[in-house]
């Protein structure tokens, strides 16, 4: 990998900054990673190559508008973008084109951030089949979804940080086995206006970032999170400054360590032994951790699949009755489930993720905790021949969607490295709206850590490793 | 939750019920997919039957998720 690529957002900043390189030089040097990567990975669905270059040109010749000025970045193919197409994967939307960017995107070009392509999806997002990207840390293995090509892709330096959705855990889940931090916000810290219709579910989804640094993932927040007056999901206040200082110990912090059991099966050996770890290093770093019992959280899965399910089809109804061929099988079932589900079940996730927030809000205060930490997926990276996704799904997200339904900021950061060298996540989750007391306690545990400093042993001379 | 499961074993879902639902959601679904669909409404209805069975009645309204602040 090129220096250029491998830098972090805030390392490629501060170098435009200075004028030591252009927003043109890493560009280039970003697609020429793209074009190194792509024959084994299949990251990216599009690369506008010619509109990311006009706008490098653009961003070296505009005054600064701030940190992410002139750094190329990609974004899942479900949220809309008016010079590249938008597909999510699927046949039903080949070559369509939107007439304006979703939010999270137009607030990125505007702070000067340059958009170099649109990565690959599960089909509509759905989870339900399996994309062509494949996990850079060993090929034949599972990249994590539904934003799977933003994870491998962040960590192979193929863009400098990208957006993803999270109604599950698509943005924690693809970081945690591919080696990268994703950062999802409070529902409704960042708009999702612009994600295409038929990968939407209101009232979880969420706009996520993915970077190689925790410090990065803050200063896109800092650039999308806000009201939009288009989306009433965002009319929470004003934002607070995500680009203060991270540094400092955790001296006094008091972090919650729920029991694993209740969230499903146990993590494997690698996952339980590298997540006792990384509790020994908050520790060490001053943390004070505290035995807690998350409430009802029996509720969450079934809660987060009641909705996901009964919100998932509504957008689909005339095209997958006039074109059903255009759908996987898979997909297609699913949708049809979607669009005959019982609203009483819709209803009584809708209920049963009130009594969880009610809960989860409460603990923290009865607790005194200021964060929770878990695992972020109770494996590894799976191979994607042994893998199944009706079965194994469930477990994937058992860790992340609960924070997902509840709407509370989360993030995964790198804790370790299997025996066979696959990347394990630490997820930290905080109150609702308290994005930086993730941010601080993921960026400390970063620094002491450096877990975030190994990349996959990818090349371009060894592609297939 | 196990308890909960065991306690609608007889859950059925008859081919009338199924052909009605699908025709109200204007699906057009394949003769040879229909048994499918009905076993994944039948696993669907399981698998989220904790919630019917939950006392959430109380906890009303069942707004979004929207933080109020």
């Amino acid at each position: 990998m090129s220096e250029l690529a491998a830098l972090t957002v805030g390392e490629a900043s501060g170098l435009l900054a200075a004028g030591e390189v252009t927003a043109v030089e890493l560009t280039e040097a970003t697609l020429r990673r793209i074009a190194e990567t792509e024959p084994a990975v299949h990251a990216y669905a599009h690369v506008g190559a010619e509109q990311a270059l006009r706008a490098a040109r653009r961003a070296d010749a505009e005054p600064r508008r701030g940190p992410l000025h002139g750094v190329p970045f990609a974004v899942k193919d479900v949220l809309l973008t008016s010079d590249m197409p938008t597909e999510a994967n699927s046949r039903v939307l080949k070559g369509h084109r939107a007439s304006a960017d979703a939010w999270a995107v137009a607030r990125l070009r505007a702070a000067g951030a340059v958009l170099i392509g649109k990565h690959v999806t599960h089909e509509f997002a759905t989870g339900q089949d399996v994309p062509p990207t494949r996990n850079p840390w060993d090929l034949e293995r599972y990249p994590g979804g539904s934003s799977a090509g933003s994870g491998a892709s962040t960590a192979v330096g193929s863009c400098f940080f990208a957006l993803g959705t999270d109604a599950g855990g698509s943005v924690r889940k693809p970081a945690a086995v591919t080696g990268v931090v994703g950062f999802k916000p409070t529902y409704g810290r960042v708009s999702a206006g612009g994600t295409v219709q038929g990968a939407s579910v209101p009232t979880v989804e969420h706009v996520g970032i993915f970077a190689r640094r925790v410090r990065d993932t803050m200063l896109v927040l800092d650039a999308i999170a806000g009201e939009d007056p288009q989306d009433p999901r965002t009319w929470l206040g004003p934002p607070p400054d995500f680009t203060v200082p991270l540094d400092g110990d955790l001296e006094g912090t008091r972090i919650g360590v729920p029991h694993l059991a209740g969230f499903g099966p146990a993590p494997d050996a690698a996952v339980a032994a590298a997540f006792d770890q990384a509790l020994d290093f908050l520790r060490r770093l001053g943390a004070e951790l505290v035995k807690i019992e998350l409430p009802h959280i029996e509720l969450a899965l079934p809660a987060a699949t009641a909705i996901i399910t009964g919100e998932i089809g509504f957008a689909h109804r005339q095209w997958i009755s006039e074109r059903p061929e255009l759908y996987t099988d898979d997909v297609r079932r699913f949708l049809e489930l979607s669009l005959i589900a019982p609203a009483s079940i819709l209803q009584a996730g809708y209920r049963a993720r009130r009594v969880l927030q009610q809960a989860m809000a409460e603990l923290f205060g009865t607790a005194r905790i200021a964060a929770i930490a878990t695992p972020t997926v109770p494996c590894t990276a799976m191979r994607l021949a042994d893998m199944v996704v009706e079965r194994d799904m469930a477990r994937l997200i058992q860790y992340t969607c609960p924070w997902s339904l509840v709407g509370q900021p989360a993030a995964s950061v790198p804790c370790g490295l299997s025996g066979d060298g696959l990347p394990i996540g630490l997820q930290i989750i905080a109150a609702p709206l308290d994005e930086l007391t993730v941010a601080r306690i993921a960026h400390r545990f970063e620094n002491a850590t450096g877990w975030h400093k190994r990349r996959p042993p990818f090349s371009a001379e060894s592609p297939a490793q | 939750m196990t308890n909960t499961l065991k306690s609608i074993p007889e859950l059925r879902i008859g081919e009338a019920d199924l052909a009605l639902l699908v025709r109200m959601s204007g699906l057009r679904v394949p003769a040879g997919d229909l048994a499918r669909l009905r076993m994944a409404l039948r696993d669907h209805i399981l698998a989220t039957e904790i919630l019917l069975a939950a006392d959430l009645a109380q906890h009303a309204p069942a707004v979004g998720a929207r933080w109020h602040v």
